[in-house]
Order: C-alpha cells, then structure tokens, then sequence
C-alpha cells in the first residue's frame, strides 16, 4: 500500500469519524420564558406535544403512565445553574372513564381528576415552576431553559431483571469474520422500544428577567 | 424514597434554599377526593432522578397494589404466527389475579425481550361486572427468519466456496429456535443444523441440540501439492440442558457424539507425518461431556456500548464415555464493553485455552480463528469447521486478546437499522503441549504470535447483522 492509499486511507476513517461526531441528535426548540415571581426565577413552558400517540394509547388502555420532566436552567455558558424535576402518574379507570393524575414538584404533590385525557396531559406538561433565587443570575442575558421528557421510563432494575440471555445460542460469541462477508446471529432486543421514549428541549437565549425590570 | 432524599440533598446543593419554593404556588385546580383515589393512593412511591446525572433514572412503574381489580381473561391480540400459549407463557399474572402493574410491565419486557415482536401493549377492558377486567395483550410481530451465517471466499487451496446459514428464532409459533446451515467448496463439505429451546414449560430449562455431516481435507505439505493429504468424515451431534441461574447468567451441561474417519496416509515422509493433524486413522468415536458457565450483560452482542460477558467452558472426553480420545480441554473468554463518546463502541476482549491430551484436530485452537489480517499469515479462519487453507496448524495452549471499536454511520427504522464502521487489532499466542513437552523437531513454544488488523463495516438489517471485513480480503491478497 503506498504512502499516498495510506493517506487517503486515514482522510476517509477522519471524515467517517468526524461525520459520526457531527451526528449528536439537536435540542428540539422550547418555547418557555423566564419570569421574576417575588425573590425567585420562574419559567412556564408547555410540552404537551411530546405526550406521543404511543403514550396516549397506554393510557388509554387503564394502566398507570408516568412522565419525568427534569427542568435546567443554563447558564450563558451551559453551567447547569439549578435543577427541578416533576414527575406526572395518570391512569384512566375503566369503569368510571375518569384520569387520575398525580403530579409531584420538588416540594408539593397534587392530585386531579379529569374527564378528559387531554386535560390530564395539559396539567402534566404545562410546566410553571420556580428555578433559582433572583441572586443566582448575574448576567443581563443568555439564560437557557432545558427540558428532558421521559415518557414511561423503565428502570435499570427492572431491565436487568427481565432481560433474556442474549448470546447466541450456537455459543459464539463472535471472534474474527469468517468470510470477507460474514454474518452473526443475536436475539433481537432494540433497548430504544424498551426504555421508553425521552425527548430534550431546549430553549432560545432568554434575558435575566431582573434586568428587563 | 432513597432517591428522594439523593434528590433533595442535591437540590439543595445546588440551588439555595431560601424560601425558594414556598411562596411560589401554581393555579391550578385541585380537584376533590373521588373513590378512585383510594386505589391511586397505592402507588408504590418511586424515587426521583438526581441531578446532575445526565439521563433521568426512574423507579419500577407505579402499581395498584391493593386496587380490587381482578383479571377475568387474558386476550392475546396480534399474534398471527406465534402461538397464543408462546405469549402467555412469558406473562406473569394469571386470571384470577389482581392487577399488578409491575407484573405487567416485566411481562411486556420479557416479551419484547424473546425478539419475536416489535411492538407490545398491555391494556385492561371492562369485565363482566365492575372490579373485572379484561387484559388485552396485543403483539405486533416481526420478523424472525434471520441469515446468521453468511459464507463466500476463495483460497489458494480450495479455490472459490460458499454457503449459508439460517435461523428461525419462532419455529412455528413455539418460541424455539431452528437452524441450519451449509459451506461447499471443493473436497469440503458440511451441512450444521440445530435447534434452541429457551425456556422449557415455564421453567429456567433450556435445551439444545444439534447436528452435523462433515466431509474435509486438510493439506499436509503445502509446498508440495501433490503430496497425500488427510482426507476425513465426521458425523455426529450435540444434547444439551441448560439452566438459567440468574440475570444474563446460565450453566450449560452438553453431551456430544461424534463419529470420525479419517484415512490412512501410506508412504509419507516421517517428518511429515509427525506434523500431521491429530486424528485416530480409520474409525474413532469422539464422545464427550461439556460443562459452560456463562454471564452475559452486554446490552447488544453486535455492537455493545455496555455490560460485560463471562464464559468458562471445560469439555472432557474419556473412554468412560466410549471415547477413542482421552483429554479435556478448558477455555476462558472475557469481554467487556464501553460507551465512548456518546454513542461509539469499544469492545475488549480476551480468550485463554488449553487441551490436555489427544483430541481431535478439529477440536484444537487454530490461530486464524482469532486472528485478523497479519502479514504473511496466510490462513484463513475455519468455516463451519472446514479449513479452506493451506495452514494447519492446530493447538493446544492458546491467548488472544484484542479490541473493536466501532463507529455509527447511520441508524434507521426499515430494513436498515443501523451501519457502523470498526476496526479490530487483536494479538494471538498459540503453542502445542505435546510439541512443547516431548518432540523437540516441533515447534514448540514458537507456534505463532500474529499481530493482525481488521476494518470493516457492520449492518444490521431486517435479516441480520452482517459484518463486511477487509481484512479477510486482503488475506487473499496477500
């Protein structure tokens, strides 16, 4: 192989790699703002949109839904500056077509009965909560607000124990091709189908609401 | 509640306390206790994630623990191939139960887990009367007929072979496993079937078997072609139980019988014969008993970003067992996977071997089965037990140990799911006891080291997971 093969050998692995690199899946865009509520920062957003037709099946069918929105606030440097995390349990009885939905904040939980499965989930994904302290933003601008939906997340406990033996059952555990084309067997187990589906927003640059004052 | 309080500990490192939360207040509307709420007060509590962990972590799903609905039927919906009982037996609650929404959720996990559905839903329906409920499973299957072996090569010995292996993860809807496959080329042949029950009436019993029709030939002066060569015939099969004995972990007891012939190799230059391959000439029974233990946590065998996998393996041939081949043979394999930078595989690895005694040729370690592309290595790994090399260099003490590091490329959802780009690099050691200990003319401890190199692309499809190696491809070449 020549030096020149080599070089356009390492050009094509970079720019695979860097193609790969590049390939990080984008915040979708949140619509939320800041607001200055007594001494606290305050941020509303709505994520009502990420409950998917998946979700709304399974609640629909009279098991328990859980939703976890963790909230950040992002420092113009994307510094986490201050967590918070809800978590939503809504199930429709059967019998009484109710939807029960406990909501639980940092420091409260709440609990509502809807008619309507929509406005269950509106309850769940409108988000209204205190942030940080007032004296935690020291800059004019540049405030982000993340969030991260999980839609009936799966603990590791749980997958751990439900997990089938995932070796091939000829006891190969694979070793060099067999072929310049070669194929292995697996169980198929996509953890994607499994572990729930998790969207992460993000908001635009948002200004220190103390300053707008 | 652990996870609560990790919660608040952490909150409160991070944000001041003063007062943060306490005079702040939502407007929404809480409504009043209904009877329902008696059952949603039976939530079991589960944790909160901590921050700063970059993924939430959540707790089992909540359960009506003590909520007084009873299952009056279970309906299986969906389920076009797979057997109905197939389905029920991965359910853990049973009619008559009461709801139990942790049961349900691991059931539907151990479904989807069997990889014969793509999607499953677990839902309830009204009974008959108030309290009653029908759970209603629907399944949405996939595909399960899948191509685990795929075989085309050519060799200066064997000219151009190929052939082919497939497996039927749900043999008519029963959930087991049936498989076979074949490698033609030329004065070689093997044909390989076999069949994998994993769970046997419910239970952590699993059993196997297998069988396999082999005809081969191995070259025993390469520098001379038209010197005699081993021609030999093997004919025979495996029985296995094993047992599941905990997460990803199983013990495998497997009794294997094998007819061999081989033929007599006349006038042939002592010192070729002392290398020849190990093998009883004219007939011989092989007739062994294999325990395994193996752990297997790896999240995906293909392409692991996680979890680790343990086998030790101890096979025992006697005459106790009607064995013309008295040894044993011990074999060690560790690999442990890692996420990199987000979404890249790194795979390392090692295997240890050893064989006590006379065994087979066929079950000796052969260098090029570990082994990538080395220069001037020239030999090919074996192909469903045939050797299309010219190298036979089969022994008895062997150590590998190597990495993979793959790349993704792409992911998608039809009949592409993924591609990667990897490479490999692997060291191998092998070396022969009996020539080590007794024949000082063998070549002892020098056996071979190669140092060897692999990239390639992975795929995984709706068929199978493929693996495109350009080092085999430049085994041929060079």
């Amino acid at each position: 192989m020549g030096v020149r093969s080599r070089r356009l050998a390492l050009v094509v692995l970079l720019g695979l790699y860097a193609h790969s690199a590049s390939a990080q899946p984008e915040h979708a865009q949140l619509q939320a703002e800041l607001r200055l509520v007594s001494q606290t920062i305050a941020t509303r957003y709505d994520i009502t949109a990420a409950f998917t037709e998946d979700f709304r099946r399974r609640l629909r069918g009279g098991l328990t839904s859980r939703v976890l929105i963790e909230t950040l606030l992002l420092s113009p440097s994307s510094d986490v500056l201050s967590a918070r995390v809800r978590t939503c349990e809504l199930r429709l009885d059967v019998w009484d077509d109710l939807v029960y939905a406990r909501i639980r904040d940092s420091t409260r939980v709440r609990r509502h009965t809807f008619r309507l499965i929509d406005d269950a989930l509106r309850a769940c994904g409108q988000v209204d909560t205190a942030i940080a302290d007032q004296a935690m933003l020291t800059r004019a601008k540049g405030y982000r607000v993340q969030s991260t939906v999980s839609l009936n997340p799966v603990s590791e406990e749980l997958l751990e124990r439900t997990r089938e033996f995932t070796a091939n059952p000829r006891g190969n555990a694979g070793g060099r091709p067999r072929a310049f084309f070669g194929a292995v067997s697996r169980l198929f187990r996509a953890e994607s189908d499994i572990r729930g589906t998790v969207f992460v927003f993000r908001s635009a640059p948002l200004r220190n609401p103390r300053e707008r004052r | 509640m652990v996870g609560l309080v990790l919660l608040s500990g952490l909150s409160l490192g991070i944000v001041p306390s003063q007062g943060l939360a306490a005079p702040y207040t939502l407007t929404a509307s809480t409504s009043s206790t209904a009877d329902g709420w008696q059952a949603f007060d039976a939530f079991v509590d589960g944790g909160e994630p901590t921050h700063p962990e970059p993924r939430p972590q959540a707790q089992a799903t909540p359960v009506f623990r003590d909520q007084a609905l009873f299952i009056e039927a279970i309906e299986v919906l969906g389920n076009n191939k797979t057997r109905r009982q197939t389905v029920l037996a991965r359910i853990s609650v049973s009619i008559g139960d009461l709801v139990d929404e942790e049961a349900i959720e691991e059931s539907r996990l151990r479904l989807l887990g069997t990889g014969f559905f793509r999607k499953v839903n677990f839902s309830l329906r009204r009974g008959s009367r108030r309290g009653r409920v029908l759970l209603l499973v629907e399944v949405e299957e996939r595909n399960t007929i899948l191509v685990d072996a795929l075989y085309l090569g050519y060799s200066k010995a064997a000219s151009t072979f190929g052939g082919v292996g497939l497996a039927e993860r749900n043999f008519l809807g029963q959930g087991v496993t049936v498989g076979g496959g074949f490698v033609l080329g030329k004065d070689r042949r093997s044909l390989q079937l076999r069949s994998f029950a994993p769970s046997v009436f419910r239970t952590p019993l699993q059993l196997s078997a297998s069988l396999i029709v082999l005809k081969g030939v191995e070259i025993l002066d390469p520098e001379s072609p038209e010197s005699p060569n081993l021609f030999y015939r093997r004919f025979g099969g495996t029985f296995g139980v094993g047992f599941r004995v905990g997460v990803a972990q199983r013990i495998s007891l497997i009794y294997r019988l094998e007819s061999v012939r081989a033929e007599r190799l006349a006038n042939l230059d002592p010192a070729i014969l002392r290398r020849a391959p190990s093998l009883q000439r004219d007939d011989s029974l092989l007739s062994t008993l294999t325990a395994r233990f193996e752990r297997d946590t790896r999240d995906d065998p293909f392409v692991p970003t996680g979890g680790n996998r343990v086998a030790l393996t101890a096979e025992v041939g006697t005459a106790l067992l009607g064995s013309t081949y008295e040894f044993s043979k011990y074999s060690l394999e560790l690999s442990q996977a890692f996420l990199v930078l987000q979404e890249h595989s790194l795979e390392v690895h090692l295997f240890a071997g050893m064989v006590q005694g006379q065994t087979p040729f066929f079950n000796q370690f052969f260098v090029s089965d570990f082994a990538y592309f080395a220069w001037q290595r020239n030999s090919l790994a074996r192909n469903a037990g045939l050797n299309f090399s010219a190298s036979n260099d089969y022994d008895d003490l062997l150590a590998s140990a190597g990495a993979i590091y793959s790349v993704p490329l792409f992911g998608g959802e039809n009949l592409l799911y993924g591609l990667w780009v990897y490479g490999g690099v692997e060291l191998s050691a092998t070396a022969s006891l009996d020539e080590a200990q007794e024949d000082v003319a063998g070549r002892g401890l020098q056996g071979s080291v190669p140092l060897s190199f692999d990239v390639g692309l992975k795929f995984d499809t709706v068929i199978g997971n493929f693996r495109l190696s350009a080092s085999y491809i430049l085994d041929l070449v060079f």
